[in-house]
């Protein structure tokens, strides 16, 4: 046996109630937790950073974390620990948005797609070459901000005090679609609940990722539906197994004709997702053209990535219009 | 380093329960604890696949899993597949179909086998692929394993 | 092909099928020794240091820590070849790669052994790194390896020529040349490396491990710990792939080992993924200059290659790379000159070596491309063209390679036929190619590592008194399915089916010395080993019958060792001294089938009455067979390099869709022809050509190490691209079986050298598609991107 996680403890609380209490207690004995979803990017992670102890708390057994159903308000409502597999099957999101089905099913591998959820894909750890290492290779490149040093190597002339500090990239495939889709989060923590737009859920850095608080828990997804809501979603990998998304471009449209809204989201190419959307209704393609041109404006690929900066901004365009192609099927 | 909980599950279709290390995975409990080796070690970070086994039926890596989270689940390793000295319909058309070479994968391509059978009868080439595209093969390339699958879904099909 | 064997020639599953198909199969991780110390190791976190010190006194003062063991514990180096023994087991005062060995900790647990690790202290100095193969060949003080004595790092530099090579391109209406570049790839086996050792009362020592080469470990094991050869065992339980990456023997062998020795304790330790990467003796990353003469009815007038090849930080098996790099350019096809220049330099990496299709796919990429620029530019059909100039048979190549058979021409034929050639080269739409790519391989090394006198492979038998024949090999089964291939072998001679017949395989203690896997050789060696093994054992038994019958027995015929046979180019089978080829009928007139022993006259015995007989007198059958490569080769120094009884060779035809927005290349179909003789198991070599298929292709389109610094960036399967199933194309591979003469049953090769061809098919299809040539390797999207780009810009 070679990796071994370091974490201490490990619980199983059976209700949002006793997670609350739990984090609470850790935060008290000023112990480092980790809210345990799925594992498919905290396992390996932990496996890397085997300095960090602390309490693995699992979402596994909290019932009413997991499932979808339709509310009232044309709005289906994701329960944040429903695994992947079972979002992509379920008949809601199949009849629904079957765009947002076939976007999960580009994700990672089946096994993986059995064990990840949906709310810890939208959390998912950015990536970035020099902190997904394991302790070896950062002693020799010097542990980077992210990884608790003091440089980054991404951007060399980077320093504390910089708006953002960090650039490993996003990567979650879920988020974009989400995004274009218009979904809202609901936070829960001790002070209560709170909603959240899924747009102004992410920061700009690559260390402080989200509006999550510490002691709160992300409980479910809400997306609005309606049958002339729809995404497409084009992703960029080198095999079409396994892989992070090098880029991901989801597309959708809500209304039809002269009233049709367009949302591009794009993922793997920043720090964060990025959302452009636009109320203008000057055409199909002639919106869309706008908005990938603000969306390749504001992408910031790094050398993050095995496929170049360059190539992947040059693909937003590509794939933005295949992403169409389908929506348009 | 030295923390044990107490967890029980069925493992292969028997109860188990005992003291596990906190921060061992289900990998490490079946190979060290159990002594279930078919369950094979090739990355133990999610990648490669061949710690794949059915957790409820469903496959997922073993690697990433912690040993506890599988308390009151029940757990299908390869060496549960067979019944008895009679093998399950895909591991005889994996070896049929010489879709088995240094073999390191096969435990996991052959519980994804089971399980895609049990969900989907007549699976397309497509579905196979994506079935089986979780693990990494070096061997083989893929192409007799997939020719296996079909033959084990002829074989489930009729019977002999 | 029409033949009458009852075994050999039939599709037949691996005789561990069953074992691992239920998880029965125990790799070397999976075995459990009593009460094992569990070993780990501390790397270099460096890749050019001076060692100043190592602490490992609070290591030590673990309670749980057996043994921690340095540098200065080993005093010897080793390496695979004799000639380039340059590799610490631990390093000593310096170290040359990240994530080199520095120091081992054994303990009662994994998790102490982690804790040791970390209470362990080195110092270290830095020193210049030497990343790259420019800098390897400038002028240094500090050179890599002082001990070499050389001004910079050069390891080893071989030219050779053949023939009037200026005059040929002087002469020739066609020259093209290129530039190319090779990544550096690694083999991706999914089973790590992985080692228990066991030890007695009296200090000896069992070594499990992960290897192919248990007889090369055995002698390095002896020499590095300084302990009697006859002390040592080394067996290879199942092997989770190795594709020459466990042919050399390694540091953390030694290691457990010594801690073993040291302790008096049973030792356990298996590597990270990240560690196989630091361990790699991958393909060696390479540079390559190019230039063919070429005419368009005379074919191939001239070849001139200059290559460096980066070894990184250890020779292992650098020196035969070095050579391998030009000597298997002389064939598939006539080549009447040719010049080639090889330079392998050291660098502060992980260490490159063999990998399948050792030091020649590279040079075959490069020249099928410069050969598919030539049939173009001649305006001839790429496809014709390669057929029409193979190489024939029973001829010497101009390096004096011997050709016992070359059946391409029919298979590449046959090839074309079924792809649809005709109709798709040079018609398909834009983004749609198709095209072509030949090679050939050696079936085993004519020279063994090691000179002394000892057979290149010898395999015993025992028949005993149940009737079950166990074959004793050396060789090592990876999964390529070596043992069912010598029990067919064996079963084919004796009449019996593989249930008759065990094989023991890959342990030196029980098993007579076979080389190793490596060098595509078993199937040839071990397999005439085998064969003559039980030719050896059908005499016991047809005495044992004459006697019973009361005829006298036939004349013997001894399967010899083949000196005389075809050595200049002349066909010389020489059945007087019993070197019986790939003839399916036996001397004595006896027939052998269905557990039956049936006389020249006809009358039948049961096999189990003419065994009886046999034994009476001496409990069980015993005998040996073996095999010798002939003399072969020219008189010239380096002759000896990609000598081999016999060579295969291969024709891929590839269509494929280039994606011109996005530059992603994807291959559709291969349709694929390789002469491998005649087919011992076609289950097997159908295997073997599709998973070459696979890992040409990663190498082609996505595999690549990526260092930054002296740093692997990308040390694990997530980031170093393995092909998905979605990668891998559908393949058609056309009925191909001629024996060759020397080879069991006239089997050749298919392990390696159906690899090569798929990278320049593919290349040559992308040309076809779109019209650009790739030279780099992989041939990513965003290369292709950037030739779409600069084709178009030539365009305007």
């Amino acid at each position: 046996m070679n990796h071994l996680l370091g974490s201490t403890e490990f619980v199983q609380p059976k209700s949002l109630d006793d997670v609350i209490k739990v984090m609470a207690q850790c935060h008290t004995r000023q112990q480092q937790y980790f809210l345990f979803a799925g594992g498919t990017d905290l396992v390996p992670y932990l496996k890397n950073y085997p300095e960090q102890a602390g309490t693995l708390v699992s979402l596994s057994q909290v019932q009413e974390l997991r499932g979808v159903c339709l509310d009232s308000q044309q709005c289906l409502k994701i329960g944040s620990q429903t695994r992947l597999a079972e979002l992509a099957g379920s008949e809601l999101i199949r009849q629904h948005l079957p765009g947002l089905a076939e976007a999960i099913a580009q994700i990672a591998s089946g096994q993986i797609r059995n064990q990840a959820t949906v709310g810890g894909n939208l959390l998912v750890n950015n990536r970035c070459s020099y902190f997904n290492q394991s302790p070896l290779n950062r002693a020799y490149h010097d542990e980077c901000y992210k990884a608790g040093g003091e440089v980054c190597h991404v951007i060399v002339n980077a320093k504390r005090g910089d708006p953002v500090l960090c650039r490993a990239r996003f990567v979650s495939d879920v988020a974009p679609n989400l995004l274009a889709l218009g979904a809202r989060l609901s936070l829960l923590s001790a002070k209560g609940l709170r909603h959240l737009s899924l747009k102004d859920f992410y920061l700009p850095d690559g260390i402080h990722r989200n509006q999550l608080a510490d002691g709160e828990i992300l409980c479910a997804i809400e997306v609005p539906i309606s049958p002339k809501r729809k995404v497409a979603y084009e992703k960029l990998r080198i095999r079409k197994a396994i892989d992070f998304a090098s880029l991901g471009v989801a597309v959708a449209w809500v209304g039809e004709g002269q009233a049709r809204q367009w949302h591009l989201a794009l993922t793997g190419v920043h720090t964060h997702p990025i959302s452009v959307n636009d109320v203008e209704f000057d055409g199909a393609l002639v919106t869309l053209e706008k908005l990938i041109k603000t969306a390749e404006h504001v992408a910031q690929p790094l050398k993050q990535d095995f496929l170049s900066p360059s190539y992947r901004r040059r693909m937003i365009s590509v794939l933005a219009k295949r992403a169409l192609a389908r929506l348009a099927d | 380093m030295g923390h044990k909980q107490k967890i029980s599950f069925s493992i292969n279709g028997n109860f188990w329960d005992g003291y596990v290390e906190t921060s061992w995975t289900l990998l490490d409990v079946l190979r060290e604890q159990l002594d279930l080796t078919g369950t094979k070690r090739g990355c133990d970070m999610g990648d490669c696949g061949c710690c794949t086994v059915l957790l409820d039926n469903k496959p997922v890596l073993s690697c990433l899993l912690p040993a506890l989270e599988v308390q009151g689940r029940a757990v299908k390793t390869i060496e549960g597949v067979a019944s008895g000295a009679s093998l399950h319909p895909v591991q005889e058309a994996m070896v049929e179909a010489g879709a088995i070479q240094c073999g390191f994968c096969t435990p996991a391509m052959v519980l994804q086998g089971v399980h895609l059978l049990e969900c989907n009868s007549s699976p397309s080439a497509l579905e196979i692929k994506e079935a089986i595209s979780g693990t990494i093969c070096r061997c083989t390339g893929y192409n007799k394993i997939e020719k296996a699958f079909c033959l084990a879904a002829q074989k489930i099909a009729e019977p002999k | 092909m029409k033949n009458n064997y009852a075994v050999v020639g039939k599709p037949t599953p691996a005789l561990s099928a069953r074992d691992k198909v239920t998880g029965r199969a125990q790799y070397t991780d999976d075995l459990r020794l009593k009460n094992p110390l569990y070993v780990r190791i501390l790397r270099s976190r460096l890749a050019s240091a001076k060692i100043l010190s190592v602490d490992a006194s609070q290591a030590r003062a673990i309670e749980g820590v057996k043994a921690v063991l340095v540098g200065a514990d080993f005093t010897r180096t080793f390496g695979v070849l004799p000639i380039s023994k340059d590799e610490p087991a631990l390093a000593r005062e310096r170290v040359r790669y990240f994530g080199e060995p520095v120091a081992a900790v054994a303990a009662e647990t994994a998790e102490i052994a982690a804790l040791a690790l970390s209470q362990i202290a080195v110092t270290y100095q830095e020193t210049p790194e030497c990343l790259s193969m420019s800098d390897g060949l400038r002028k240094t003080d500090q050179p890599i390896h002082p001990e070499l004595k050389r001004e910079n790092n050069l390891h080893k530099m071989v030219k050779q020529e053949f023939g009037d090579v200026e005059g040929a391109f002087k002469g020739a209406p066609i020259v093209v040349e290129g530039e190319f570049a090779f990544a550096p790839i690694t083999h991706g086996f999914t089973e790590p490396h992985a080692v228990q050792v066991e030890i007695d009362a009296e200090q000896n020592l069992t070594v499990y491990s992960a290897t192919q080469v248990p007889h090369y470990v055995h002698l390095a094991m002896a020499e590095v710990l300084e302990h009697p050869q006859e002390k040592i065992r080394v067996i290879k339980p199942h092997i989770g792939g190795g594709f020459g990456g466990k042919s050399d023997p390694f540091p953390h062998e030694m290691i457990a080992a010594k801690i073993a020795l040291l302790t008096g304790r049973n030792t356990r330790l298996l590597l990270s993924r990240e560690e196989v990467f630091f361990s790699n003796h991958g393909r060696h990353p390479t540079t390559m200059n190019m230039r063919l003469a070429f005419h368009p009815e005379e074919g191939l007038k001239g070849l001139d290659t200059k290559v460096k090849i980066d070894g990184g930080a250890y020779a292992s098996f650098g020196v035969v790379t070095t050579y391998y790099n030009g000597v298997l350019l002389q064939g598939p096809y006539h080549l009447p000159t040719s010049s080639f220049q090889c330079e392998r330099i050291y660098t502060n990496k992980p260490m490159s070596g063999a990998m399948r299709g050792h030091g020649g796919v590279n040079p075959r990429f490069a020249s099928e491309v410069l050969l598919d620029m030539a049939c173009l530019e001649a305006g001839l059909d790429p496809c014709e063209t390669r057929i029409k100039h193979l190489l024939k048979e029973n001829r010497l190549t101009a390096n004096q390679f011997r050709i016992t058979s070359n059946n391409l021409s029919e298979g590449l034929r046959l090839a074309k036929e079924r792809s649809g050639w005709r109709d798709k080269f040079g018609k398909l739409p834009l983004g749609k190619g198709i095209g072509v790519a030949c090679g050939f391989f050696i079936s085993g090394s004519g020279l063994p590592i090691h000179w002394n006198n000892l057979p290149q492979s010898t395999v015993r038998l025992t028949l005993d008194f149940d009737g079950l024949v166990t074959v004793f090999s050396g060789a090592s089964d990876l999964g390529q399915g070596s043992d069912t291939i010598l029990a067919q072998v064996v079963g084919e001679v004796l009449g019996l089916p593989l249930t008759m017949i065990r094989v023991i395989s890959a342990d030196t203690r029980l098993c007579p010395v076979d080389l190793g896997s490596y060098s595509s050789r078993v199937t040839f060696m071990a397999g005439n080993a085998a064969r003559n093994a039980a030719i050896r054992m059908r005499r016991l038994m047809v005495e044992a019958a004459a006697s019973l019958l009361e005829i006298l027995p036939p004349e013997k015929v001894e399967p010899g060792e083949c000196e005389d046979y075809f050595r200049q180019g002349e066909r010389a089978p020489n059945f007087a001294s019993g070197f019986l080829g790939a003839n399916p009928t036996y001397a004595d007139g006896f027939n052998f089938v269905g557990k039956e022993v049936i006389a020249p006259d006809g009358r039948k015995l049961k096999f189990m009455d003419v065994l009886a007989r046999a034994l009476m007198g001496v409990g069980i059958l015993q005998t040996a067979g073996s095999y010798v490569a002939p003399k072969m080769g020219g008189d010239f120094k380096g002759a000896g390099a990609g000598l081999s009884p016999a060579y295969s060779f291969t024709g891929f035809i590839s269509e494929v869709t280039v994606d011109i927005e996005s530059g992603f290349i994807k291959v559709d179909k291969v349709t694929a022809a390789h002469d491998c003789g005649f087919q011992l198991n076609p289950l097997a070599v159908e295997g073997q050509i599709e998973g070459s298929i696979h890992m040409g292709l990663g190498q082609a389109l996505m595999e690549g190490v990526v260092y930054e610094g002296g740093a692997v960036q990308n040390a694990s399967f997530l980031e170093y691209k393995i092909p998905s199933p979605f990668e891998q194309p559908e393949i058609d591979i056309v009925p191909m079986n001629r024996p060759d003469s020397e080879g069991p049953f006239g089997a050749k090769e298919v392990g390696e050298g159906a690899l090569a061809p798929i990278l320049p098919s593919v290349a040559n299809a992308v040309y076809d598609a779109v019209g650009i040539r790739l030279k780099s390797l992989p041939m990513t999207p965003v290369k292709v991107l950037a030739e779409l780009d600069k084709l178009k810009g030539a365009k305007k």
